[in-house]
């Protein structure tokens, strides 16, 4: 019976190491596994970095590449910002010419037949024009001054400025009128 | 039932393990701290790289995508009518102070519209040396990709100057205003700023400003009454011939450079119709400095 006893015991001990085993070969194992696919995380996080790290290499070995093609075509280069500039300019002298132009038409039509435009002007920058005139008595002074109003009613001019009345010695009148246009729109124009 | 049974039975036997042999956590105990202390002093500072990375990558690949296109872009316009084009344009808007022009050809283009020429008076200006001379900047070398947008835009500094020139001329109306007319195609690029007369100028004004030309492009002026051989009236004017100077470079290399706008092509294509001024012939040509192998003093 001891015997027996004794067998039985020993039979209760192995079994409980053969599961005491079973229980560290699973704990390990689960470790494991959870680090090996972290180091993997790991590694692929270096594998990304590198990939961009490459790519990034290759577009800066690519735009020094490119660069310097370009400082070889610098001639052409300089020669076609001189080419823009100039013909920039020539544009916008043509344009504010044109804009002058339109302004004396427009000014033009409220000079009265009796009045004579002996003279114009334009002014620093474009910013006006200058229109001298003459008439032959004051009632035609009037009537050019009074038309000059209506044309600046009308017309969206900055400001309009009767510089210089005068009479001459042969009794004819002097007028002088200045009219500032550089921010002024012309109706119906442009 | 049996197997809830056996669960717990073996969680508690893995309890009991661990109360009586701790050192089986020691593995998982470890892996933990490796994950921890990796993602914090390896794997977070990595991932930061590779988005700060990520970011430089698109904007070097932005900046190389411009320099391909400015690239481009330049072969092309070493491959076309660059050299023409700059020509012509300097035919009308040239370099240098058109001193000579005015002086010696003046008179002759003025004859040629049956225009007498009483007088004129110009201002030259300043004489050319070599403090006058403005050097073109090198470009800069080296552009990081980073700073790419920051660049400033491709420039050239370049300022229009004029020379202004007053006349005092004698005529019919008629040949005034074809005179006037022919100021807006001539080369280099003049402009009146101011005209004047002593007696009413008749139809003058009102033919100059019939036309409805753009560009320079001379209208149909019906010259009617005024064209026929009448009296002949007195003009002054001041005139301003247009050139440009000394260039100054200014430009980055990373940045594309614009297009001609349409307006731009607009106007070059019209300056196929400026004409020079009519040039001397005979005795005359021997007045220009050049051909005298004198230096021009304007010439800056």
């Amino acid at each position: 019976m001891a015997k027996k006893a004794t067998i039985n015991l020993l039979r209760e001990y192995l079994r409980d190491k053969r599961r005491d085993q079973a229980v560290v070969v699973r704990v390990q194992l689960y470790a494991g596994v959870v680090l090996a696919v972290y180091v993997a995380i790991v590694v692929g996080v270096f594998s990304i970095r590198a990939v961009y790290v490459t790519k990034f290499n290759k577009t800066q070995a690519a735009i020094a590449s490119e660069e310097e093609r370009i400082d070889g075509l610098s001639e052409v280069e300089g020669k076609y910002l001189v080419l823009r500039a100039k013909l920039q300019a020539i544009a916008d002298r043509l344009a504010t010419e044109n804009r002058m132009r339109q302004y004396l038409k427009d000014l033009y039509q409220y000079i009265p037949a009796e009045v004579e435009l002996v003279s114009v002007e334009v002014g620093g920058n474009a910013s006006g024009l200058t229109l001298q005139m003459k008439a032959a008595d004051i009632f035609m002074a009037n009537k050019a001054l009074a038309s000059f109003k209506e044309a600046v009613a009308k017309q969206a001019y900055v400001r309009t400025t009767v510089s210089g009345v005068s009479r001459e010695a042969n009794g004819e009148y002097s007028l002088t009128i200045s009219v500032e246009v550089n921010s002024g729109v012309v109706e119906g124009e442009e | 039932m049996i197997k809830t049974k056996r669960r717990l039975k073996s969680s508690e036997t893995t309890l009991d393990l661990v109360k009586r042999k701790p050192v089986v956590w020691l593995f998982p105990l470890l892996t933990v701290m490796v994950m921890v202390m990796g993602t914090s002093m390896v794997v977070r500072p990595q991932i930061a790289e590779i988005i700060s990375t990520r970011k430089k990558l698109a904007v070097a690949e932005e900046t190389l995508d411009k320099l391909v296109d400015k690239r481009k872009f330049l072969e092309e316009m070493a491959n076309s009518s660059l050299d023409q084009d700059l020509e012509e344009t300097k035919r009308v808007l040239p370099d240098r102070k058109p001193v000579y022009t005015v002086v010696e050809d003046l008179s002759q283009e003025l004859a040629a519209h049956e225009i007498t020429l009483v007088s004129y008076d110009l201002s030259p200006g300043g004489v050319a040396s070599e403090g006058a001379v403005t050097e073109e900047i090198p470009r800069d070398e080296g552009v990081d990709p980073d700073l790419a947008e920051s660049e400033s835009q491709p420039q050239v500094e370049m300022e229009m100057a004029r020379l202004e020139v007053s006349l005092d001329m004698v005529g019919t109306v008629g040949r005034m205003v074809e005179w006037m007319e022919r100021l807006r195609t001539l080369a280099p690029l003049t402009s009146v700023e101011a005209m004047s007369f002593e007696v009413d100028p008749g139809e003058f004004f009102g033919l100059i400003l019939a036309s409805d030309n753009q560009f320079g492009q001379v209208g149909a002026i019906s010259l009617g009454a005024a064209e026929e051989p009448a009296e002949q009236i007195e003009m002054q004017t001041k005139m301003s011939i247009y050139y440009m100077p000394a260039v100054t470079i200014d430009q980055a290399i990373g940045e594309p450079l614009p297009e001609l706008e349409p307006e731009l092509k607009k106007v070059l294509a019209k300056l196929a119709e400026y004409q020079e001024y009519q040039p001397l012939t005979g005795e005359g040509q021997q007045l220009l400095p050049e051909s005298l192998g004198r230096e021009n003093v304007f010439a800056y």
